[in-house]
């Protein structure tokens, strides 16, 4: 098995698993979109308001979502042994895990992406500035999923492994909602988002490349 | 009947030796100055009572779970290796299932048997319900694996290496409490396993209670608790007095 095939494993293995427990999609999807919805209930019907909150909010519900997913990501897997099964497979272990994270994102980011142009319409966002949303996020998502897998997986196995993640990723998260949210907010006010876009997909190319590896070297430590 | 298990190389396989192994967890030595050595068609026996440190020392050889000194020999030439090298060469069935609840039993057999790499592409359908008849599970093969009672389960590890046995990259079996409520005619199975890889030169290494005794192969056994520091800390308290 290459570690292209390793990836494919792993790939295939947790969609599959995600379609058999569609629930949890629909959990972090629900949240979601009830945390984004909330907003102009609450604000009332003020149009410069909600826009001017809109990118910000839609951003915060986003990594929040994303969070809600993460400390699944390798508990199923540690408890019922699994995990221990991959890692004496001796198959690449970064590979195996940047297929799950791959999966990962496909399951909770994608449609979470699917669902911002409507949420954005709640916010009465101009249209011209849903791309640089749409774009941000994906750019973002990863960075999000990629550093969230690092934390849950030193995290694994403690008693008190969710609080210790949350911990660790919330400073780690800042810049990249500062970025995100900052080139919706760029576009909106007439300037170029393009230097936000940049740093964020910079970041992307890093946590692309570092995080299965750092992951996995979690990861040996956490079945210890 | 089953079908015949691809011979293993002894020029490839030379068996494995170990060292003075010790291992510290947490606070507490669970064995110090262990040695043996494995031979292809040998099958070693881990006995001991609870907590002695039998699942450890497998995770141990295979690097899950970090040694405090000694070393590992394999290959034809007995050459040092890492324990986390060893993988590649171990089939390693651990305390937990390894089994996704969600997933039906021949899904989990295909996803166990494609990591180990022992599926062929061709034939892979045939291959994997062969392997399910012969753990009495044909039946069972599209139920939900959490709907398995622990013995199936039980039974569903050992299709895995069933399918191991068609592959040869994979020389060494580690299995741990592979008996663990299986009734007597899983044993039989078990035994059976076994006894084929022992004589097509493999070997295997498990930590059980129950007296698995297979027809093919050499048998020997390793008591873990010999091992335990209790007498080096009782020797060390004798010479501070």
């Amino acid at each position: 098995m290459t570690e292209l095939g390793a990836i494919a494993w792993a790939l295939r293995r947790d969609l599959t698993l995600a379609m058999r427990r569609r629930g949890d999609i629909l959990n972090v999807l629900g949240f979601f979109v009830l945390a984004c919805s909330m907003f102009p209930l609450a604000i009332g019907p003020q149009r410069e308001w909600l826009q001017r909150i809109g990118p910000g909010v839609i951003w915060v519900a986003a990594l929040l979502s994303v969070m809600l997913a993460l400390p699944r990501l390798f508990e199923h897997d540690h408890a019922d042994g699994t995990l221990d099964a991959m890692v004496a497979s001796g198959r690449p272990l970064w590979a195996l895990v940047a297929g799950k994270l791959i999966a990962a994102w496909l399951v909770t980011a994608l449609p979470l992406l699917a669902l911002t142009p409507a949420l954005a319409l709640a916010f009465n966002l101009p249209t011209s500035t849903l791309p640089v949303l749409v774009g941000s996020l994906l750019l973002g998502t990863p960075v999000l999923i990629g550093i969230g897998a690092i934390t849950s997986a030193l995290a694994l196995g403690l008693k008190s492994g969710p609080v210790l993640m949350t911990l660790l990723c919330l400073p780690l998260y800042v810049p990249v909602l500062v970025f995100g949210a900052g080139a919706v907010e760029a576009q909106a006010a007439g300037l170029s988002p393009l230097a936000h876009l940049a740093l964020l997909g910079a970041g992307m190319l890093a946590v692309l490349l570092l995080a299965p590896l750092v992951a996995a070297l979690a990861l040996r430590i956490s079945v210890e | 009947m089953s079908p015949a298990a691809a011979s293993i190389d002894p020029a490839s396989f030379g068996g494995l030796t170990a060292s003075s192994l010790a291992l510290i967890r947490g606070e507490r030595t669970l064995f110090v100055d262990l040695s043996f050595s494995l031979a292809p068609g040998e099958l070693l026996r881990l006995l001991g009572p609870n907590g002695s440190g039998k699942s450890s020392l497998l995770r141990s050889l295979l690097g899950l779970t970090p040694l405090a000194r000694g070393q590992l020999f394999a290959g034809p030439a007995k050459s040092p290796v890492l324990p986390r090298e060893l993988c590649e060469q171990a089939l390693y069935q651990g305390h937990a299932h390894g089994a996704k609840g969600e997933l039906t039993a021949i899904e989990n057999l295909t996803l166990a048997a494609t990591l180990d790499g022992s599926l062929s592409a061709d034939h892979a359908g045939q291959t994997l319900e062969a392997a399910l008849d012969e753990v009495g599970l044909a039946r069972q093969r599209h139920i939900e694996t959490r709907r398995l009672s622990q013995g199936q389960k039980q039974r569903l590890n050992l299709a895995r290496f069933a399918i191991a046995l068609r592959a040869t990259d994979r020389p060494l079996w580690l299995m741990d409490e592979p008996s663990a409520a299986l009734d007597a005619g899983g044993l039989t199975v078990l035994e059976a396993l076994l006894g084929r890889h022992l004589a097509r030169g493999g070997a295997a290494i498990v930590a059980t209670h129950l007296p698995i005794a297979p027809h093919q192969g050499i048998l020997r056994d390793l008591q873990l608790d010999a091992f335990a520091p209790r007498r080096v800390r009782e020797g060390l308290a004798e010479l501070a007095q």
